[in-house]
């Protein structure tokens, strides 16, 4: 199963976050850091995977981190930002 | 006047202590022909009475200056206590210890202070010698003594511009920040009365509008808390807006109430549509026979409402009907379902302000349409042909846009140049004029969502 963003959205890169916007809801949201990083790497991707390149690219252990890195894919979800196909 | 279901405006009394130079009513109350007759006490009791029946909810008292009448505090409480919401205008200079604790007392709800410079020599220049010192120190004991009662009553001041005091408008705000308050009501000079007279005082549109400009940058800068509450047409609101690429001004209807929720007394109890139909402005449609017959007095009447199939009031409202939109520019404006455009009864100028801008997006648009622009960084935007979304980071606000706005937003996106996009659009079949475009691309640029390549 793997991630998609989805087609109601509008992003743009801005300064140091990422804006995406949900047109149909009309609600903004800024993704920094971590949260940048986790959405660049969303598109076709599993939740293994990305769990990986972010304990890679932040030089921490995976198990440490598996807790919110879900929980943030979740809210992802739930906010209907993406879909899981 | 907002929120009211009917508004009398009441000039209460003719007398006035001052003389001021632009005074519109100056003919009227103080000239050859004036009239002498004014109702008494028992008289305002009993048009307070009819006021009720009739259904108005809000009275506005001025005149002439409404504290030269002694019983003026009586007239007040009786309105208040039959459910009339009563607010005054005055010039400020009988606000003493004794008027003010009679006036809280009474029950108004808003009290107007005329001021027209922050500079004494400018104001009593207008309003006469001594003025400015007055009404400041009696807005200061006004103050302290609301402050002491616990009453709420909103104070604001009212200040014409004219081309003496058009520099100094902008020293509005410290002072009323200074002052404790927080409305500032700017109005036009009214051509005729005093100001006929004293032509030093008359301005131009152009200073007008640069005046009202400077006051929002300032006003904006050191007193953000201050409404300026500017009677001025949507298409004016629009065009400031514009230039300051924020809605700092609500671009109301502009659409005349008068005769229908809003109407005017004088003194002898003559009852007019609007304080205008009286005044030299409206000969012109007296002499062409537009404005019929006489007006009805209310000591006449029974009913308020019995005075609506008079000759007077009817030729009044079918002169309102006839003179709406019948202006060239009135048939192209964006505006034209919100504003009824120029008062049939004032003199031209008041539609040259419509000219005024009309000359003004003409002259962005030539200068627009030989650049390129591009969205803005802060921008989010979702472009094709049948609908656009643009969201601008800072303000939070999702705007739509769909068939030409559409188009023109995707060409901005594919850099292309506004000449090449307007001759697209007329291919594409959309028949929209220049100026449309020229003012779509003003919203654009001024509320930041494109900027110049």
């Amino acid at each position: 199963m793997a991630y998609f963003k989805s087609d109601k959205i509008i992003e743009k890169p801005i300064e140091n976050y990422i804006a995406v916007l949900d047109v149909d809801s009309e609600q903004c949201y800024k993704l920094e850091d971590v949260a940048k990083f986790i959405w660049e790497n969303i598109e076709n991707n599993e939740f293994e995977n990305i769990l990986q390149l972010v304990s890679k690219e932040f030089s921490c252990d995976k198990e440490s981190i598996r807790g919110d890195i879900e929980e943030f894919i979740e809210q992802l979800l739930e906010k209907k930002l993406i879909v899981e196909l | 006047m907002v929120g009211f279901k009917r508004t009398l405006l009441w000039d209460i009394t003719p007398e006035c202590n001052l003389r001021c130079k632009h005074c519109y009513n100056a003919e009227k109350y103080f000239g050859e022909n004036r009239k002498n007759d004014v109702l008494s006490y028992s008289q305002c009791i009993d048009v307070i009475n009819k006021l009720v029946k009739g259904g108005f909810d809000h009275i506005h008292l001025l005149g002439g200056e409404p504290l030269m009448r002694k019983d003026i505090f009586d007239i007040i409480s009786y309105a208040n206590l039959k459910g009339v919401t009563v607010t005054i205008n005055t010039n400020g200079a009988l606000l003493d210890e004794q008027n003010i604790e009679k006036l809280i007392e009474s029950g108004i709800k808003q009290i107007s202070i005329s001021l027209d410079s922050t500079d004494p020599q400018i104001n009593d220049n207008i309003r006469g010698v001594g003025t400015f010192r007055k009404v400041i120190e009696n807005i200061a004991l006004l103050k302290s003594k609301l402050k002491k009662s616990n009453k709420y009553v909103l104070i604001q001041i009212s200040t014409v511009i004219i081309k003496n005091n058009a520099e100094d408008i902008i020293n509005f705000p410290k002072i009323l920040k200074e002052l404790g308050i927080n409305v500032l009501n700017v109005l036009s000079l009214y051509k005729c009365g005093n100001a006929n007279r004293n032509k030093e005082l008359l301005y131009d549109l152009n200073i007008e509008l640069r005046a009202i400009k400077r006051l929002i940058e300032v006003k904006n800068r050191v007193y953000p808390d201050l409404f300026l509450q500017l009677d001025c047409k949507p298409i004016v609101a629009r065009y400031l807006n514009r230039v300051f690429g924020k809605k700092y001004i609500e671009e109301n209807k502009s659409v005349c109430r008068a005769g229908e929720s809003i109407w005017l007394l004088e003194p002898n109890g003559d009852i007019y549509p609007c304080g205008s139909c009286n005044l030299s402005t409206a000969e012109a449609c007296k002499r062409e026979g537009k404005l019929k017959g006489k007006p009805v007095n209310i000591l006449e009447l029974e009913y308020f409402e019995n005075i609506e199939n008079h000759i007077f009031y009817k030729s009044f409202r079918k002169l309102k009907e006839e003179n709406k939109h019948n202006k060239r520019l009135c048939k192209v404006c964006e505006f034209n379902s919100i504003c009824d455009g120029a008062c049939p009864l004032k003199l031209e100028d008041e539609y040259s302000i419509c000219d005024v801008i009309s000359q003004e997006e003409q002259r962005y648009y030539d200068k627009l349409k030989f650049n390129r622009y591009k969205i803005c960084e802060n921008v989010l935007t979702k472009i094709d042909d049948k609908e656009s979304v643009l969201f601008r980071m800072d303000e939070g606000v999702v705007k739509r846009f769909n068939n030409w706005k559409s188009l023109v937003l995707k060409y901005i996106e594919n850099n292309e140049g506004i000449k090449d996009i307007y001759s697209e659009l007329l291919r594409s079949g959309y028949n929209i004029s220049e100026i449309e475009l020229s003012r779509f691309l003003l919203d654009l640029k001024c509320f930041g969502y494109i900027k110049r390549l």
